[in-house]
């Protein structure tokens, strides 16, 4: 009877699962966002790897977080295979190191072979949009050099983790990538 | 895009000795020992919680690097060498901010903040733009320095090779050459067997001429390789084909 019933149940309800990987140069606020994602609040962070599973309209997604220290940062590519998008968070406030992220990006692209291989999409999302010196997001697409990147899906989002504006609307993108409707 | 970054060797030497210094023991926003984090803006060292708040504060105000997993430029880590616990908290006291412990975001927006930040990066800046012409000066002098303590070096077996005529035939003497890269250089144009002549090593007058041949060219690959680890490294160019999976 239980065997039946859980047979029934797995019928019912098919669980979508999703592996993410939250990417970005040091300091840009990924687990801010993370966590405003999960708790729905702001804490304080310390620079770490950070794996959290939320629950995102149906869809059970797994998000890894990789810090963005410089000797962190050589470990990324381990990370990409198996995953169902990519999430790289640049800091719109910084635009003394957009060189440096749009180079590490597109180093990442490039070099990640298992990740060429799967159907992955990248979001970018625009972090800080609240702080003083803050560049648009079209603006920063553009100087992300996202034009290049012929081959993959990618979506850019404007957001500020301390206020969640524009978290949501970059999740859903994910969520539909996961899905594969992207 | 390639960036200059301060070799890690180099850079661990600079931080060992400044994280000896007894005011950068202790991080400058609380009481907590052993930084190891610090703020290239300020030149001053911080803890993990400490750099966990300063990173909120956003890269405007101030640019949170760590000491062992980041690579830093020459100017930030010159920023560290001038600036330091000490002499900020000097500073931030002798202008009124007499709670260094206060919030963080306060702080390091204030003005008596803001006047230190741009003091520190003019410093820096002057003090790198006399450093490129001091560098070219001593480098200079090292080179003739070497020179002359080869020299001397040589001088030295000579006086010691000469008593010791016990050393059996068959056995490989190492001539005294391997002190330094740039003499290497030169050696490595000229073929061996001259090599040897060159350099007088008094041997006992029936010891079999020695293999120099295959010693010197390992020796040489040797300085090669130390000549090219001590060079300034580019980060980008040097990572970029070694990271593939």
């Amino acid at each position: 009877m239980g065997i039946l019933f859980s047979i029934f149940s797995r019928r019912m309800y098919i669980i979508l699962e999703g592996r993410l990987l939250m990417l970005g140069l040091d300091a840009v606020g990924k687990t801010i966002i993370l966590y405003k994602l999960k708790l729905g609040e702001v804490v304080s962070t310390i620079p770490t790897i950070n794996v959290e599973r939320l629950t995102y309209k149906g869809i059970e997604l797994t998000v890894w977080e990789i810090g963005g220290q410089d000797k962190i940062r050589q470990l990324w590519l381990h990370y990409l295979t198996d995953t169902h998008g990519l999430i790289f968070v640049v800091d719109s406030n910084d635009q003394t190191r957009l060189d440096d992220a749009r180079y590490e990006l597109h180093k990442l692209l490039h070099q990640g072979t298992n990740f060429a291989t799967t159907p992955a999409s990248s979001c970018t999302f625009i972090s800080k949009q609240d702080l003083p010196h803050a560049l648009s997001a079209t603006n920063l697409a553009a100087k992300l050099d996202f034009a290049s990147l012929r081959t993959r899906k990618w979506y850019v989002q404007a957001c500020a983790a301390t206020t969640g504006v524009g978290l949501y609307e970059g999740m859903d993108w994910n969520g539909q990538g996961a899905r594969g409707d992207v | 895009m390639v960036v200059l970054t301060v070799p890690v060797a180099e850079r661990r030497a600079v931080f060992k000795k400044l994280l000896a210094l007894p005011d950068n023991r202790v991080c400058f926003d609380c009481p907590q020992k052993k930084p190891m984090w610090a703020s290239s803006t300020f030149g001053v060292f911080i803890c993990l919680d400490c750099a966990g708040g300063q990173r909120r504060l956003g890269t405007h105000l101030t640019f949170v690097r760590s000491v062992d997993m980041d690579e830093w430029t020459p100017e930030q880590l010159e920023a560290m060498k001038l600036g330091g616990n000490k002499r900020a908290r000097l500073y931030f006291r002798d202008n009124g901010v007499m709670d260094l412990h206060q919030r963080q975001d306060l702080k390091y927006s204030s003005s008596t903040a803001k006047t230190y930040r741009t003091k520190l990066q003019r410093e820096v800046q002057a003090s790198l733009d006399k450093g490129t012409v001091l560098e070219k000066e001593q480098t200079k002098k090292e080179k003739k320095e070497e020179g002359d303590g080869l020299h001397r070096l040589m001088q030295g077996l000579e006086v010691e090779k000469g008593g010791e005529e016990v050393l059996p035939k068959g056995k490989k003497e190492e001539p005294p050459r391997a002190t330094s890269a740039p003499e290497l250089a030169e050696y490595g144009k000229t073929p061996p067997e001259e090599e040897g002549e060159k350099v007088s090593v008094p041997t006992p007058k029936k010891a079999p001429p020695e293999p120099k041949g295959t010693l010197s060219a390992g020796m040489l690959l040797g300085a090669q390789r130390r000549s090219a680890r001590a060079s300034w490294t580019t980060r980008r160019t040097s990572t970029s084909s070694s990271r593939s999976p």
